[in-house]
């Protein structure tokens, strides 16, 4: 047989069996299983990488837990219907799973916020994967707030930096929101040191917000001229309160 | 020269990495590609041997991994300083679109396998250039129809391709026990066609109701394994760069950490000549 043919064999079988044991269909490996080896150890192996999937996607779904009920039974039927995909990092088979959830799962509005926040969490996960340089330097730069703060007032030439770690999304109802918040809302996740923060977003601190991610770094006079309808005043104020918990910085 | 040696990292074990008996460490991919960690993952301590370990690169896949896989693993691994990077001998997907088992499985150990696994540690290697790649021999549950011996298929890779052995005692004493071969001879038979030799050690338990030994990472290094460890330094003197211990469950007491590293340098000390 020609080698290319031989290499095609190969792949092809490979196809079957990872695809077999991915889907629990252990039958697909068991004509080339060696000889005297177990079916019962193939099922050992697929039962025991299932087990491990279920979990993991639990703890990535892991904010739904007190909404809804039937958690892990919707889990196994998404197992049951997507295999896991090449190269899951962790995040994409639990966002994979949410937003399957969100097709089928016929969500409540609260529960459908508490999907979106688990998503956004996920996402915020692959933000800073992809961009781990800006992860820490603005962590780097966000360290010297507490200094910097001391400092900054309404005329100062410090540039705002947006905390580049962010994933902005919607809230329906008020259910994971503080008391005196209104919904429907934007908000904002961000990191923080090596956490997640969640934030709700006014809509002028939604606008500069807006600035910094379009323009980059902006001193208060420069995002003013940006922002003729707001006073200096209060676009000074959003800024420090940004900068306090973690969504901005000053450099 | 002795090995350096240390542990796979765990949060559970980093009281004790700063212990002067301990000079190397092992940073699993997975564990350390926390994204919004900040210092890099061995913190500020200084090892001499830090190798980054992987479990998705699926060498007997039929196409190489995938190039956005591959610079996450050499970005941690410049990050942290490592100076290897390593895997699995077995295939955890089907194609880079494809489906994930979850765990790898042993390919059959036939020539198309050989012939694919070459080529695809031959491009692992000329990714990572410098960063010295390892290959780990695997436990397995079961084993596919194949028409060599899994010492002949290790080590025509090890000799076709150059890259480095990743000898994990504890999964040829487990295989050994489960498949009924001789631990001694396999590590014996595939020993002279590596250049460059890393170990692993771990604790497994023998699971009377399945009649295996289950490779758990969960229990004290075995005198067996340890007996199997001492004959892998003695016919491997001068290739064994490296030991790592791993441990995942059940974890000891800091002074449990510290004694199975006293021991694991003991008795490299009394096989190595200095």
């Amino acid at each position: 047989m020609k080698t290319e043919s031989v290499q095609q064999d190969y792949a092809s079988a490979i196809r079957a069996w990872a695809h077999g044991m991915a889907t629990a269909k252990v039958s697909a490996v068991e004509s080339s299983l060696a000889l005297g080896d177990s079916m019962d150890r193939v099922k050992m192996f697929v039962e025991g990488n299932y087990e491990k999937r279920i979990d993991k996607l639990l703890r990535q779904a892991e904010l739904l837990e007190d909404v809804v009920d039937d958690l892990e039974d919707r889990v196994i039927s998404f197992m049951k219907e997507v295999p896991l995909g090449a190269y899951d990092t962790g995040c994409s088979d639990g966002d994979r799973f949410l937003g399957w959830l969100q097709d089928v799962g016929q969500l409540t509005l609260e529960q459908e916020d508490h999907v979106e926040c688990q998503r956004a969490r996920l996402k915020l996960e692959d933000v800073a994967r992809a961009n781990r340089v800006g992860h820490v330097w603005f962590q780097d730069l966000w360290s010297l707030t507490e200094t910097a703060l001391d400092e900054f007032d309404v005329d100062s030439h410090d540039r705002i930096h947006l905390n580049p770690i962010h994933v902005e999304t919607r809230f329906e109802t008020t259910s994971l929101l503080d008391d005196d918040d209104e919904a429907p809302t934007d908000v904002v996740v961000y990191a923080c040191e090596n956490n997640m923060r969640t934030a709700v977003l006014e809509p002028i601190a939604q606008r500069v917000c807006d600035v910094l991610r379009q323009d980059g770094p902006k001193s208060i006079d420069d995002l003013k001229d940006k922002l003729l309808e707001f006073d200096k005043d209060e676009i000074f104020e959003v800024c420090r309160d940004s900068v306090e918990m973690g969504l901005m910085a000053l450099g | 020269m002795l090995p350096a040696i240390g542990y796979a990292i765990r949060e559970q074990n980093r009281i004790v990495l700063d212990d002067p008996a301990i000079n190397a460490a092992e940073i699993t991919f997975e564990r350390a590609d926390d994204p919004l960690r900040i210092e890099r993952y061995v913190g500020d301590l200084d090892f001499d041997h830090v190798s980054v370990h992987a479990l998705k690169l699926s060498v007997a896949s039929p196409e190489p991994p995938a190039e956005h896989y591959l610079s996450a693993l050499k970005a941690i691994a410049e990050e942290n300083g490592a100076i290897s990077v390593s895997d699995h001998l077995g295939f955890t997907r089907d194609s880079d679109n494809g489906v994930e088992i979850g765990h790898f499985a042993a390919p059959p150990y036939t020539e198309a396998a050989l012939t694919t696994t070459c080529r695809n540690v031959d491009y692992i290697q000329e990714y990572f250039g410098g960063i010295r790649f390892y290959l780990e021999n695997i436990a397995y549950l079961f084993r596919m129809q194949g028409t060599m011996s899994e010492s002949e298929f290790l080590s025509r890779i090890l000799r076709n391709t150059g890259c480095g052995w990743l000898l994990d005692v504890t999964n040829v004493y487990a295989n050994a026990t489960n498949f009924n071969y001789d631990a001694y001879n396999f590590i014996a038979e595939v020993m002279p066609y590596a250049t460059d030799v890393q170990i692993h050690l771990a604790g497994g338990y023998f699971d009377e109701r399945a009649d295996m030994y289950v490779d758990s990472h969960s229990e004290p290094i075995h005198d067996e394994v340890w007996d199997l460890y001492k004959f892998s330094l003695e016919v491997g003197v001068g290739k064994i760069n490296s030991v790592f211990l791993e441990r995942d469950q059940n974890f000891p007491e800091e002074e449990g950490w510290r004694s199975e590293i006293r021991r694991t340098r003991e008795i490299a000390e009394a096989v190595v000549p200095v």
